[in-house]
């Protein structure tokens, strides 16, 4: 392909971009280069580290499905659906993810906390149940956070999908609900995809909103990063490990998502 | 037993007033571009309703507005072809006549999906996925797409157009055969003289 002059890369823009890299690349350096690889699977079997990653897995999990299922059919109201009062809607929804993850924490306590909060006090008066302090708190926290995510990905996916498909279902007989699944959500596919892994990323590194909303209690509510802050007082080379592992983590799901499913686009 | 149309369109700035009755036979629609070849047939279709008026088919409303009653496409038993094909991207050509077979609840008596492939001289390309054919062979599988289990309204959008001339000869004879085995109401839009001289047997001029 033939190069126009004026597109020619100026100098100062590679320079940029080099500082940039090593801005992202001299901390992760520092990272690996600390974590104790002859103790490494024994820091990491080791009794809070091991629960800590453990619940870390299994609430990011659980807060991505449910952040699924309300992000979803949210998204689809906002691509698809004309009313007034969408663009309040949507900076809503979108909200979590610009505000500090503190006042969400804060906010979670002021609607579910047990004394606090205006359904939570009835939750637990009624039911029993409380959220704070509990794994379900955790999962709320995580939620909370990582639903703007998907919404923002599923949304612009919907938008991008091309009507005609749809169409020419239903006119083969597809009727809503069968094209929901056979050719919306197949179509919606790659979006999806990547949707959930950066919801499912933005949940398992929950910190502010999870400490704030469902406290620190080992084996309980304290996730990987609760504990990674700990350990750095305490058991500073535990720290680097749990900490290498959600690096490993991240980086394995990114290049899955490359390889696999979003195709190789540059 | 008849399909009539009365009524308007307004879309924005594009305004479309039809008043046409179709019975028997192979309608032919003409006009300029624009002028909304293609909205008569969506409408027709489901996809795009009227913004007043009536359609009816055999005695039955489809589309009134002014009494709230709408038949959505899924429900019209329509068999169309697309201007531009819309072949769904993910399945392979075969898994798109499966498709079309399996929602207008075929039995697979008349519903052979690849007969009907042949018959359109498409049954080589049963594995292929759409992205690889080229203008001519999306458009066979469209018709055969169109055509399987036996719809009660086709709809055939510019048809033949990405069809080169040796083949086209053959292929409007093959749609003109599947076109009579139809029972029901079926509408062509075409620029090309030839196809609605020997396609249709009557012609509306939009």
């Amino acid at each position: 392909m033939g190069r126009i002059i004026t597109s020619r890369t100026p100098r100062f823009v590679y320079f940029g971009a080099c500082i940039g890299v090593a801005f992202v690349a001299l901390p992760l350096f520092g990272l690996v280069r600390k974590v104790a690889w002859s103790s490494l699977l024994k820091q990491l079997g080791d009794g809070p580290t091991r629960d800590a990653l453990w619940l870390s897995l299994t609430t990011s999990v659980a807060a991505t499905a449910i952040a699924l299922m309300l992000g979803l059919p949210l998204a689809w109201i906002l691509a698809r659906v004309e009313f007034k009062g969408r663009r309040l809607l949507r900076a809503l929804v979108m909200l979590p993810m610009v505000l500090p993850p503190v006042v969400g924490g804060v906010a979670l306590l002021g609607a579910y906390g047990r004394s606090q909060g205006f359904l939570g006090s009835l939750l637990f008066e009624n039911f029993g149940l409380q959220l704070t302090f509990s794994r379900i708190g955790v999962v709320v926290a995580e939620t909370f956070v990582a639903l703007p995510f998907l919404v923002m990905a599923l949304e612009a996916g919907l938008r991008g999908i091309d009507p005609k498909y749809e169409e020419s279902a239903a006119t083969m007989g597809a009727g809503d609900v069968s094209r929901f699944f056979r050719v919306t959500l197949r179509l919606l596919r790659p979006s999806l995809i990547a949707g959930v892994a950066v919801a499912w990323a933005r949940a398992l590194g929950e910190f502010g909103a999870t400490i704030t909303f469902a406290g620190n209690i080992q084996g309980r509510t304290q996730t990987a990063p609760l504990a990674v802050y700990l350990l750095l007082e305490t058991d500073p080379q535990a720290a680097y490990a749990l900490s290498f592992v959600l690096l490993a983590i991240c980086v394995a799901v990114l290049v899955a998502l490359r390889d696999k499913w979003i195709g190789n686009r540059a | 037993m008849t399909l009539s149309l009365v009524g308007r369109v307004s879309l924005g700035t594009f305004e479309l007033a039809c008043n046409l009755e179709i019975a028997a036979g192979v309608l032919g629609v003409e006009g300029v571009n624009g002028i909304g070849k293609t909205t008569l047939l969506r409408v027709i279709a489901g996809l795009t309703p009227l913004t007043d008026g009536t359609l009816t088919v055999d005695g039955v409303v489809y589309d009134d507005p002014s009494r709230g009653i709408f038949v959505p496409a899924h429900k019209r038993k329509v068999g169309m072809v697309f201007q531009d094909h819309s072949l769904l991207p993910y399945l392979s050509v075969l898994d798109n006549i499966l498709f079309a077979r399996r929602h207008r609840g075929v039995p697979s008596v008349g519903g052979n999906a690849m007969q009907i492939l042949e018959m359109f001289g498409a049954q080589d390309l049963a594995a292929l996925m759409p992205d690889s054919l080229s203008g001519g062979q999306a458009q066979r599988v469209c018709l055969a797409r169109a055509f399987i289990g036996n719809p009660k309204i086709v709809l055939l959008d510019e048809p033949l157009s990405a069809i080169d001339q040796q083949s086209r000869v053959d292929l409007r004879r093959i749609v003109s055969e599947s076109l009579a085995a139809i029972d029901g109401y079926k509408v062509i839009v075409s620029h090309d003289k030839q196809d609605i001289a020997e396609l249709c047997t009557s012609s509306y001029f939009l």
